[in-house]
């Protein structure tokens, strides 16, 4: 059950530079279950090779772009064939699958060719294409062919694919009258626009069965081409087993039904679209067109666009052909809209803790309304304070005497400091105490003049001085006011200071 | 514009013939030097002054009725023992050879399981079978 991958592509670090040198380095490597796996890198890639030299096991086979198309015919890797690819002899199980890959045919025998050699081994084979963008502008001959003579089963699936032609099949089984395999078609979330898919090729072959199974598919087949019908059918089709499920189509009902087994859900017929990008009229399907063909079947945004939120019923991919989302209920075809995802109004919340704004760096924000809830920050604005003129109270509790008077009137010589902080300051310009005029009361000191007075009754003594320089003050300053004299016990002491 | 044949073992089958400089791919050619030694997995390369046209062209008017067809690869393949002893000694040495065109007419033929017939046959069903 190995898987081993290779690059093909024109560039230096590619593997091999065509699918058929691959091919050939790795035709003879598979054991039983085993994936080969072709990365094709971006351009063109010629898939014209001759593969019947595989192992014959049960053996997978998987091409896939490197990158994305990005749902542009013009970009990545596209299969451009000048011949078929054809693996003409496989007697075991086979699965085929295409990823993200651009089909550009022209209007030749190009195919896919599947065969065996064996027509009694029954085998399964399986081809698979997701997300792949199909153009064959031939009008007779498929991309994929199966000529299988044996029983068994051939499954074949699209998913999140545009199949556009000019009338041509993009598929077709049987090849000869003796192909023997039933041929199974299931079809999800495709564009279809004039690319059939036959059943029964030979009129004379009635040994197998086949069937079509759309899904949330966009169909649209001009009426000049198989009578306007997606699947082509002859007296020796079965059709058995198909169904059509929240499909949109130009089909009539009873050419739709014809092929889906009378097994339909939501399904709408007779519907016109436009290709031209124009708005739809209500009950239209309108793509965005361009100039064709490969054209741009992206749908066009309007709430009149019938495929838009379609489907209800069918299971549709989580991403379309671009990789975009799919909300609940979906569009119909290869293409997701952007209409019919809708924002409730109101007011939404984000969560800005991981958010560590900063001025130094640049901040990508997306574009969008959004609503967003910052938690203001502490700053630290710098006010200019002035001091009042005028009488300014000092608390003086903390004040305490250094040493114990020898009599409750003296006060205790020493150092008190005023700090600054319990001015009130107002707004203004500056930070000067304005010159002028200091009064210091206090309540007791030794002093000659006025007379000591032993007393309990609380006394005064008023000192007074003045400076006349201006003094700049900041936080923390602090104005020291010396009391000199013999110790008091424990006096009260007021300090005023007054501007002026 | 010179040619790379690029042939594959053990029977000479003719996988690729790419324009000159053209990188065969690092599987075949050491690092990002499209002209150096092959490598591994039994890969050839023969160099011809012709172009790739030229060389489909010659080899198929020498092999088929037509005077073209869509590819020279698949069909055809180089027996290395029919080339002259100093392209056998080159292929020995570093995997790949010159030679001319009349060198490469003179070793090749049908790609095992295919025929003058069965590449008409493609040819015609894919329109490329030139008269």
């Amino acid at each position: 059950m190995a898987t081993v991958t290779k690059t093909v592509g024109a560039s230096d670090s590619a593997d091999y530079a065509t699918i058929s040198l691959w091919y050939n380095a790795r035709r003879s490597q598979p054991s039983s279950g085993d994936t080969e796996v072709c990365i094709l890198e971006d351009g063109d890639h010629d898939w014209s090779s001759w593969q019947g030299g595989w192992a014959d096991v049960n053996l997978t086979i998987k091409f896939q772009a490197e990158n994305s198309h990005g749902g542009v015919w013009a970009n990545g890797a596209r299969i451009v064939p000048t011949g078929q690819m054809s693996l003409p002899s496989r007697e075991d199980d086979t699965t085929i699958e295409f990823i993200d890959l651009v089909f550009d045919f022209p209007a030749a025998y190009r195919p896919l060719y599947l065969a065996t050699s064996s027509t009694t081994t029954s085998k399964t084979i399986n081809v698979t294409l997701t997300r792949c963008l199909a153009y064959n502008a031939s009008t007779n001959s498929p991309i994929i062919r199966n000529g299988n003579n044996a029983p068994g089963v051939t499954n074949i699936t699209a998913t999140n694919c545009v199949l556009e032609g000019e009338g041509g099949q993009w598929y077709d089984v049987p090849y000869s009258s003796s192909t023997a395999t039933d041929s199974y078609v299931v079809l999800t979330a495709c564009t279809v626009r004039d690319a059939i898919i036959t059943l029964q090729r030979h009129t004379s072959n009635s040994t197998s069965n086949g069937s079509v199974v759309a899904n949330g598919c966009l169909i649209a087949i001009d009426s000049s081409m198989n009578g306007g019908q997606m699947v082509r059918l002859t007296a020796n089709s079965y059709a058995r087993g198909g169904s059509s499920v929240d499909c949109i189509t130009t089909e009539a009902e009873a050419t739709h039904d014809n092929w889906a087994d009378n097994s339909r859900t939501n399904a709408t017929y007779g519907v016109t679209f436009n290709i031209d990008g124009s708005a739809p009229a209500s009950g239209e399907v309108s793509w965005v067109g361009g100039s064709g063909p490969k054209y741009d079947f992206s749908l066009v945004e309007n709430a009149n666009n019938l495929a838009i939120g379609y489907v209800t019923n069918a299971t549709m991919p989580s991403g379309d052909i671009e990789g975009n989302v799919r909300p609940g209920s979906p569009d119909a075809g290869a293409y997701q809209s952007a209409t019919s995802v809708s924002l409730t109004p109101g007011v939404g919340s984000l969560t800005t803790t991981s958010l560590t704004p900063s001025v130094s760096v640049a901040t990508v924000l997306t574009p969008g309304v959004t609503a967003l809830s910052i938690t203001p920050s502490v700053a630290t604005a710098v006010v200019a304070t002035n001091l009042t003129p005028g009488l300014a109270a000092l608390a003086t509790t903390t004040l305490a005497p250094s040493a114990t008077a020898t009599s409750s009137v003296f006060l205790t010589p020493g150092t008190v400091a005023l700090s600054t902080t319990q001015f009130v300051p107002v707004a203004g310009t500056g930070h000067s105490l304005t010159p002028g005029f200091a009064q210091l009361v206090v309540a007791s000191a030794e002093a000659p003049s006025p007379p000591i007075v032993d007393s309990s009754t609380p006394r005064s003594v008023i000192t007074q001085g003045s400076w006349s320089t201006t003094t700049d003050f900041v936080a923390g300053d602090e104005w020291a006011v010396t009391i000199s004299g013999a110790a008091a016990n424990a006096p009260r002491v007021r300090v005023q200071l007054i501007f002026v | 514009m010179s040619t790379q044949l690029v042939t594959h073992t053990p029977d000479g089958v003719v996988c690729a013939a790419l324009q000159d400089g053209v990188h065969a791919g690092k599987a075949i050619v050491s690092g990002t030097s499209w002209d150096g030694p092959v490598t591994n997995e039994g890969w050839c390369i023969f160099d011809l002054v012709e172009d790739p046209q030229a060389v489909r062209q010659s080899v198929c008017q020498a092999m088929l009725t037509a005077s073209d067809i869509s590819k020279v690869y698949d069909y055809f393949a180089v027996a290395d023992s029919r080339l002259p002893s100093s392209a056998q000694a080159s292929l020995a040495a570093t995997g790949r050879a010159s030679i001319t065109i009349d060198q490469l007419l003179a070793a090749t033929g049908f790609a095992p399981d295919w025929s003058a017939g069965l590449v008409q046959s493609v040819e015609q069903e894919q329109g490329t079978w030139s008269s």
